[in-house]
């Protein structure tokens, strides 16, 4: 049998009976916390800070020269885990879009579900094009299934204008123009 | 009806497929069966690439293990 | 290389193991024979083709037994075993033949430096494009590059240019930067299509592959090009930029354009098929197909599809229009018009049906000009199948003026139709009117608007059976995508019918089964 310890119980000091202390350090808390910045945000008219690399919605970007990057190589499609992404892809028509023509391929249609993403992030490691990113859109809604799917024009509407550093088609193009030495 | 039991009905009433021939197991590269009772049809096929028909009777009409 | 049925085997040694292969075999055939996994790495050899030799990538070490000049005789290493002489570089696998005492090392630091060169090389103007590129996927240059290359640039150049976006012919784009001058393309038209209409132009590195001037890449072969391009040069104007190729699920098929039964794949996915390209095999159609064949499958997602079973044009559940047809065959005088398109199962269940109706069975001949290749005359992939299954004993004609006849004397009351546009071969609408017609087939035509009985069918892509070729070789397909919406398999059909049909007066299960045993006599 587990053998009972008796702890004593020391008696009260003078000012612990009176409970002064206690209810001045108490007060104490409370004032000095009245006088600080709350720290309540008020959501949704006050927004947090996201930070650099925060994993939101995916988007699709645009260039500097505002042209759509993704290539619908279709390697998101066949990298996401809960399959989420749907991709039709197309050829760019040289002669609706002369300036673009190089690129050769384009999405027709892509279409993320929102109700599947799990915004693990892989499309955007997987992008070569660097044209998908998770960005800092973290609040979703809608009052229907297919409102949750969002379509090629959402995400470029979501995803905006990103720096792109390679320039990659545009080294090709200029390539393509100045042609061989011999 | 699946397609392994109209295979046991074709398999006993049509002779060229033999008795051991079904469509489960039938080999990728299919099976050449037996043509000695339709060598004298007048068939329109002229030689191409790995037909001839000249040599396609010669070569079926000694009788054909199945 | 075809290799004769009595062949005589040398022993040769690769990398250090003793194996048998057939004498005067080339190394890269010779070690895909070794089998676990091994490979010579290779763009331009290919199996069907002459050899080229100018890829250089399946370079390999060789050395032969050392003898001694002056006395013939073997010279021995110290410890007895025979001395190999190495040639001092590697010697390119396809152009060399295994002869006996042959020793091959596939995986040496100088055949891996030397991959790694060509590698390089090949890599050196190659424009990377893979995100847009077709061949991405199943391409040779990506995988070995993987495999054998670098994996990191030291070219610091400028990359040539070359012409992008090419038409070559109707069904053919190229795209030159991608092209590493294998020949194959080359060597296939002149060599099996007998076509001679590419060649190489200009020098060095700025070697063009072009059509000659004035001419097109316009043979019906022409898609053969593509699938044995190893990089993504040649394209197939039809599945450009479709879908990659790894969400595509292959299945095993038999192309219906002719006799010849050429065995195909077909490439489908979520129930769409994408394209369909040749299956090896050296009995039937070694690995070739014509362009024409690749093009059958747009016919499935076509306007006049059939899908509905329909009685006097009011649609009805499979097994009510299935009592309905065996109730009107039950009547007599009738006739039936086979198809060379069934596959041998439900041709099989036409021969049981025409026995227990009384019909009488014609088919028709869809004929054409063969191309001495993969085209051939007869137009059906499945005539023989209608002789082994009893369907018919004789060849079909080219009409049905003899029906006409029959139907215009009152001999012939009801007509079962299959997948055959009776209009357009002799019996005009007017005399068609006189009798009841039974229409299975998977278009709509003339014939199937003024059926009484309507049985859509399935095409070859959606059903499994099999097809008897021109050389009575007989071939499985299986079902590559789900057809239409409440479409049964031919067969279960035919076979409620036939059931039947059997349980009429006098048609007890043995009889059936004699029946059907004497079936094939004739």
């Amino acid at each position: 049998m587990a053998k009972t310890k008796v702890l004593e119980r020391k008696p009260l000091t003078f000012a612990e009976k009176t409970f002064l202390p206690q209810i001045v350090s108490g007060l104490k808390t409370t004032f000095g916390t009245m006088m600080q910045k709350g720290v309540t945000l008020q959501y949704p008219e006050e927004r947090p800070n996201i930070p650099d690399n925060y994993r939101g919605v995916p988007t699709l970007v645009k260039d500097p020269n505002g042209r759509e990057k993704c290539v619908s190589c279709q390697l998101c499609e066949f990298v996401c885990p809960p399959k989420a992404i749907r991709i039709t892809p197309g050829e760019i028509d040289a002669e609706v879009e002369p300036d673009r023509a190089h690129v050769e391929k384009a999405p027709q249609e892509f279409e993320i579900n929102m109700l599947r993403c799990i915004y693990c992030g892989l499309c955007q490691e997987v992008c070569p094009e660097e044209a998908i990113y998770l960005q800092d859109v973290f609040s979703l809604s809608g009052y229907s299934r297919g409102e949750m799917i969002n379509k090629k024009e959402k995400l470029y509407e979501l995803g905006g204008t990103l720096p792109d550093q390679h320039g990659k088609w545009d080294k090709k193009k200029a390539a393509e123009q100045a042609g061989n030495a011999h | 009806m699946t397609i392994d039991s109209v295979w046991e009905r074709m398999v006993a009433t049509i002779d060229q497929l033999g008795d051991s021939l079904r469509w489960r197991t039938l080999p990728e590269k299919g099976v050449a069966l037996d043509a000695t009772a339709f060598l004298d049809l007048g068939f329109v096929e002229t030689k191409n690439l790995k037909y001839d028909p000249a040599a396609f009777k010669e070569a079926h009409a000694a009788p054909v293990e199945v | 290389m075809k290799i004769e049925s009595i062949v005589e085997n040398v022993t040769i040694n690769i990398d250090g193991q003793d194996v048998e292969v057939p004498k005067g075999i080339n190394i890269i055939e010779a070690v895909k024979m070794v089998g676990k996994g091994k490979e010579v790495p290779h763009y331009c050899y290919h199996p069907k083709l002459t050899i080229a030799g100018n890829c250089r990538m399946c370079m390999v070490e060789m050395g032969m037994p050392m003898r001694d000049r002056a006395t013939g005789e073997a010279v021995l290493e110290e410890d007895g075993t025979q001395k190999i002489a190495w040639m001092p570089k590697p010697t390119i696998g396809c152009a060399t033949n295994a002869s006996p005492g042959m020793h091959i090392l596939t995986g040496s630091e100088m055949v891996k430096e030397s991959r790694n060169g060509v590698t390089e090389f090949l890599l050196i103007n190659h424009p990377l494009d893979c995100p847009i590129c077709d061949q991405a996927g199943e391409c040779r240059l990506q995988e070995f590059s993987a495999e054998h290359g670098r994996g990191y640039s030291r070219f610091i150049e400028d990359k040539n240019v070359k012409p992008k976006r090419t038409r070559l012919g109707p069904n053919v784009t190229l795209d030159d930067e991608r092209c590493i001058l294998c020949s194959r393309c080359v060597r296939f038209s002149k060599e099996v299509a007998d076509d001679d209409v590419l060649g190489f132009v200009d020098r060095g590195t700025y070697s063009t592959l072009t059509c000659f001037p004035g001419k097109e890449l316009s043979h019906n072969y022409s898609l053969n090009t593509v699938d044995i391009c190893p990089v993504g040069a040649l394209t197939s104007t039809d599945f450009r930029f479709k879908m990659r190729v790894w969400f595509l699920k292959r299945t095993h098929s038999i192309c219906t354009e002719s006799s010849v039964g050429a065995n195909t794949e077909i490439w489908s996915r979520e129930g769409k098929i994408y394209r369909i390209t040749p299956r090896r095999n050296d009995e039937v159609n070694d690995t070739w197909m014509t362009d024409t064949g690749r093009a059958l499958y747009k016919e499935i997602e076509s306007e006049d599809r059939l899908v509905h079973y329909t009685i006097e044009g009011v649609h009805k559940a499979s097994g009510e229009a299935a009592v309905a047809a065996a109730e009107l065959l039950k009547s007599g005088k009738i006739a039936m018009v086979g198809s060379a398109h069934s596959s041998v199962e439900e041709q099989f269940f036409y021969k049981a049906i025409a026995e227990r109706s009384g019909a009488k069975v014609s088919l028709v001949s869809h004929n054409g000009d063969g191309d001495g290749l993969l085209q051939s005359e007869d137009r059906t992939p499945n005539l023989r199948g209608a002789l082994v299954t009893g369907l018919i004993s004789e060849l079909p004609s080219e009409n049905l003026e003899a029906l006409a006849r029959d139907i215009n004397s009152g001999a012939v009351k009801t007509i079962l139709a299959v997948n055959e546009d009776l209009t357009e071969l002799g019996i005009s609408k007017d005399v068609l009117a006189k009798a009841k017609v039974i229409y299975v087939g998977s278009h709509a035509n003339r014939t199937s608007e003024v059926a009484n009985i309507v049985l859509p069918s399935l095409m070859v892509f959606e059903k499994d059976g099999s097809f008897i070729n021109q050389s009575f070789r007989i071939q499985r397909f299986k079902a590559a995508i789900p057809g239409p919406l409440g479409v049964q398999p031919d067969f279960t059909v035919l076979e409620k019918i036939a059931a039947a049909l059997a349980e009429r007066e006098g048609y007890s299960d043995d009889h059936r089964l004699s029946m059907g045993a004497h079936g094939s006599d004739n």
